[in-house]
């Protein structure tokens, strides 16, 4: 039906499209804009895989009208960092084996940051919490857990960055 | 899916909008809304997003009440300072819906007009004698919320109504309210029961009570019963197992995925037992200094 | 604390950064220009024989590229690990075993298109009544799924003289354990992309077996295996639940039929309910001892649901069959494991592989044994743990290293450190 114009900031950069207002945010996300980062596992809430931040909170794209992202910030797995230079949080994924077959870390990775951003030094307990929206069938999360609280020992997020 | 998109900007626009407007689904966080569109249980042709309504946002202090905004999410209710420290239990409550991501979209709003048995906001809200105050271009009304509801996924709203506002009464000194939730699992769990309770307590006995349970019926209830048989009661433990006992036989659970409804029964029992004791022991001991 | 390089050390896992980065590529993220999306019919009940399908709606739909049924297929029309007894789609005429059978697949310029053309596919089935119980399924008078009958194998163990041996036990345990169907829930639902390449059909597919796929797309597409490719794609978890074929075969004969890049994605629900799962088991265990506790026979029956198919199911009760006295030695043995056919989903490969299941029985046990003859658990295991020039059940010697011994002792040294124990 009559299709819609957004503007939004994605990964900090301005972006102006239009979409039919049925389109799901992580659809936009993967099919136009090639972003496949963000992935999809189980499309109804339940896995946060599809994770994406809209003005720094963990948000599950899956449920997310395209046309909601006008006028917000948004950040994908795209914009934590590059092969440059990674984020702290996947540093620390790495080094610490929280990647097994990689398909939650994108969303794990953006609640972690989510969590760090507001809180930089949580406890284990607030960790495992603000991670429980996403699941992982592989780590056992322990290792997760592990490369999120080294990130906050170290001073959290953005402090390092 | 495929469906007309529409997103007032205030509630005079909203409610001209739904007045008269046919086949309609009004969209708040849309985590309930997008996963029955996605399973095609229901399928709108008219999506109305009222997300963009700053009149329906925030948490507004009032003589005596405290008002939510229909579009607060589980997260703003659970971290408010105010509502932390005058309805601890509703926050409690928001906190346990879901997972922190659905905690970030869904909405006190979306959690009543859904209005599943589960909702985990309503328990708390029914003890915190909340009051639905419901527009639409013909006026305003304000109900007791469980009046609202009226079966699984239904509620009283007429066509062309919202919700615009949800008041609750804060937590007094001599007043203590408590909620709990058991599913199968700590996180991303439909309740099984959930519960909430208030009390007041004036010279060693329960002067008024409100017990809510969900997830043992059709619609959210109030027990108005064990309520009443509360008055005049001392705050003990017989007392809270009696109340929990009445709960166990006045309620009809199902069976269901997720439990037996003889299950469903005994938690409704420990659930009100539960309820009872921490929010009697917050009545004796809490004052609320300012 | 290693001399090696690499054994004893944490090493980066090769794709790590890729995976961070969201960089890596899933099947789902595969795209070509052109691509189209397929999808799958599936039957709604859970046994029955089909009767027609008539596709004539949704070959009409505007935007539907192809419609493939049963008769499409040039090749065997089957697959299986074990077995090849699994329909790529059932056939007119052909039985249906459970809920969820493929019957017909739509390729389309979306995925909506070819959702809608699904449902404009009519179909007639002679439903049949279905048996679900694995143990109602072994009897005479049950519905047949198959015409040889439902019990697909049975594996027999027998060592020594298993009755004699019971009749000279001090204390005998005999208890019946079942364990539940288990989705393996892997957190990417199965995906795949075919194309063709002249002549060459190239899936990328999310998978744990290559190699099969290529087979079964080869026999099933009725073309030589050196022109069929199998890429596996970045694989977001399998656990045994993606050694099967789920959208392989499909892919491929939609290439084929299209000539155009093809993907399919399945939904978290056509992923649970289609997918293969842990066996259920049913089990009825005898273990008995002397009065020191040292065992001297041991009896199991077990029965473990393989569902509509065979999958892995008579590997995966062999496995069963041989661990279920656990890492303890028994001079007298005696195990009957079924491999049982039911109108359930087909169960398959899953960690363990039928040893989970029988693990909890064996330990249970050995923890019952331990408190009739007022032992502690760890002393009951460490008197009956296999040890090198000890013999398995099935009668072989373990030569060299045997490490249950050595495990219960780090484990109880690391209890020891935590905690008071009163062993
Ligand atoms: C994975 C997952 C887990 C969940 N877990 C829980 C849980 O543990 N506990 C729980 O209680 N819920 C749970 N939910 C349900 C849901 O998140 C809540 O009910 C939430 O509060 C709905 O809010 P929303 O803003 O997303 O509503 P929406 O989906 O936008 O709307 C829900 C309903 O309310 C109506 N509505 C919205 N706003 C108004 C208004 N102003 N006036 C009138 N009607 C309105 C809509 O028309 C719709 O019928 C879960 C959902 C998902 C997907
Ligand atoms: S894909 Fe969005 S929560 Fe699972
Ligand atoms: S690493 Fe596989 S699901 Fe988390």
């Amino acid at each position: 039906m009559s299709k819609r114009m957004i503007k939004f900031v994605l990964n900090g950069k301005p972006i102006e499209l239009e979409v039919e207002p049925e389109l799901l945010f992580v659809d936009l996300l993967r099919e136009r804009l090639g972003l496949t980062g963000t992935k999809v596992g189980c499309g109804e809430g339940d896995c946060g895989a599809c994770t994406v931040l809209v003005d720094g909170k963990n948000v599950n794209s899956c449920l997310m009208l395209a046309v909601k992202a006008d006028g917000h910030d948004i950040v994908t797995v795209e914009g934590l960092g590059d092969y440059d230079k990674l984020h702290p949080l996947q540093e620390a994924f790495i080094a610490e084996g929280a990647v097994q077959c990689g398909f939650c870390t994108p969303g794990m990775l953006l609640s972690a940051k989510s969590l760090l951003d507001v809180n930089p030094h949580p406890k284990r307990e607030e960790i495992s919490r603000h991670i429980s929206g996403n699941l992982c069938r592989c780590t056992g999360y322990t290792k997760i857990v592990n490369a999120i609280e080294k990130v906050a020992c170290q001073g959290g997020g953005e402090d390092r960055e | 899916m495929q469906f007309n998109y529409h997103s007032p900007k205030s509630e005079t626009e909203l409610a001209a909008l739904l007045n008269g407007m046919e086949d309609y689904c009004l969209l708040a966080g849309g985590t309930d809304v997008m996963v029955k569109m996605k399973e095609k249980l229901i399928s709108p042709r008219n999506l109305v997003d009222v997300s963009g309504i700053e009149s329906l946002k925030g948490i507004r202090e009032t003589a005596g009440s405290l008002w939510i905004g229909p579009l607060v999410t589980h997260r703003e209710l659970m971290d408010s300072p105010v509502m932390n420290k005058k309805t601890a239990a509703l926050c409690l409550a928001a906190s346990e819906v879901g997972s922190p991501q659905i905690r970030n979209a869904g909405t006190v709003g979306g959690n009543i007009g859904n209005a599943s048995p589960a909702a985990d906001t309503v328990p708390a809200l029914l003890a915190l004698d909340a009051k639905v105050q419901l527009n639409s271009a013909n006026g305003s009304e304000n109900l007791p919320l469980d009046k609202v509801f009226v079966g699984p996924g239904r509620t009283c709203l007429k066509s062309g109504q919202y919700i615009a506002g949800i008041h609750v009464s804060p937590v007094a000194a001599g007043e203590g309210a408590a909620f709990a939730k058991f599913g199968k699992r700590k996180a991303l769990a439909c309740s099984i029961v959930n519960g909430a309770a208030w009390v007041r307590v004036q010279g060693g006995v329960i002067t008024a009570a409100r017990i809510a349970l969900g997830s043992v019926g059709p619609t959210p209830v109030r027990l108005y019963e064990t309520e009443k048989w509360l008055v005049g009661r001392k705050p003990e433990p017989a007392v809270f197992a009696e109340a929990g006992l009445q709960a166990e036989q006045s309620v009809r659970p199902i069976d269901d995925v997720r439990c037996t409804a003889t299950h469903r029964g005994k938690l409704a029992r420990v659930t009100v037992q539960r309820c009872l004791e921490a929010a009697t022991k917050q009545a004796m001991e809490v004052c609320v200094c300012e | 604390m290693s001399d090696y390089k690499v054994i004893g050390h944490s090493v980066q896992k090769l794709d790590a950064v890729e995976k961070v980065l969201g960089v890596a590529k899933y099947a789902a993220d595969i795209q070509f220009p052109g691509m189209i999306y397929g999808k799958t019919l599936r039957s709604k009940v859970a046994h029955g024989v089909l009767l027609s399908v008539d596709t004539g709606k949704a070959k009409a739909l505007p935007g539907v590229v192809s419609v493939l049924t049963g008769d499409d297929i040039p090749g065997s029309n089957s697959s299986g690990i074990i077995i090849k007894d699994e329909p790529v789609l059932v056939k007119n005429g052909q039985k249906i075993r459970k809920i969820g059978d493929p019957i017909a697949l739509v390729a389309a310029e979306t995925e909506e298109i070819a959702e809608q053309a699904l449902r404009l596919i009519e179909v007639k089935v002679d439903e049949l009544p279905a048996v679900f119980d694995p143990v109602a399924a072994m009897k005479d008078d049950a519905p047949k799924i198959y015409e040889k009958g439902n019990v697909l194998a049975v594996r027999k163990i027998r060592r020594g003289d298993v009755e004699k041996a019971f009749a000279e036990c001090a204390v005998i345990v005999e208890q019946d354990y079942q364990t539940q169907m288990a989705e393996h829930a892997y957190i990417e639902p199965e995906a795949g992309v075919a194309k063709l390449d002249g002549d060459i059909v190239t899936v990328w597919v999310c998978t744990q077996n290559p190699h099969y796929d290529a087979k079964e797309i080869a026999r099933n597409l009725n073309i030589g295996l050196n022109r069929v490719r199998v890429i596996q794609a970045t694989t977001g978890g399998g656990f045994g639940g993606k050694l099967d074929v789920s959208v392989q075969v499909h892919l491929g004969l939609l290439a084929v039929a299209t000539r155009r890049p093809v993907k399919m994605i399945y939904s978290r629900h056509e992923s649970i309910a289609n997918s293969v799962k842990r066996h259920p088991f049913i089990m009825k265990l005898k273990s008995g001892s002397d009065a020191n506790g040292k065992l001297l026979a041991f009896e199991a029956s077990i029965i473990g649901d393989t569902g509509a198919y065979a999958s892995y199911g008579p590997g995966t009760l062999t496995r069963s069959a041989v661990h279920v006295m656990g890492p303890y030695e028994v001079p007298n043995v005696k195990v009957d494991a079924y491999t049982v056919y039911t109108n359930n989903p087909q169960a398959g490969a899953m960690r363990g592989f039928g040893v989970p299941q029988v693990a909890f029985a064996h330990e249970s046990q050995m923890d019952i044994l331990a408190e009739k003859l007022g032992v502690s658990p760890l002393k009951i295991r460490l008197i009956n743990a296999l040890r090198p020039g000890s013999f398995t059940g099935t009668g072989t010697e373990l030569k060299d290293s045997v490490g249950i011994v050595e495990t219960l002792e780090a484990a109880t040294a690391g209890a020891k450190k935590t905690m008071e124990l009163n062993w």
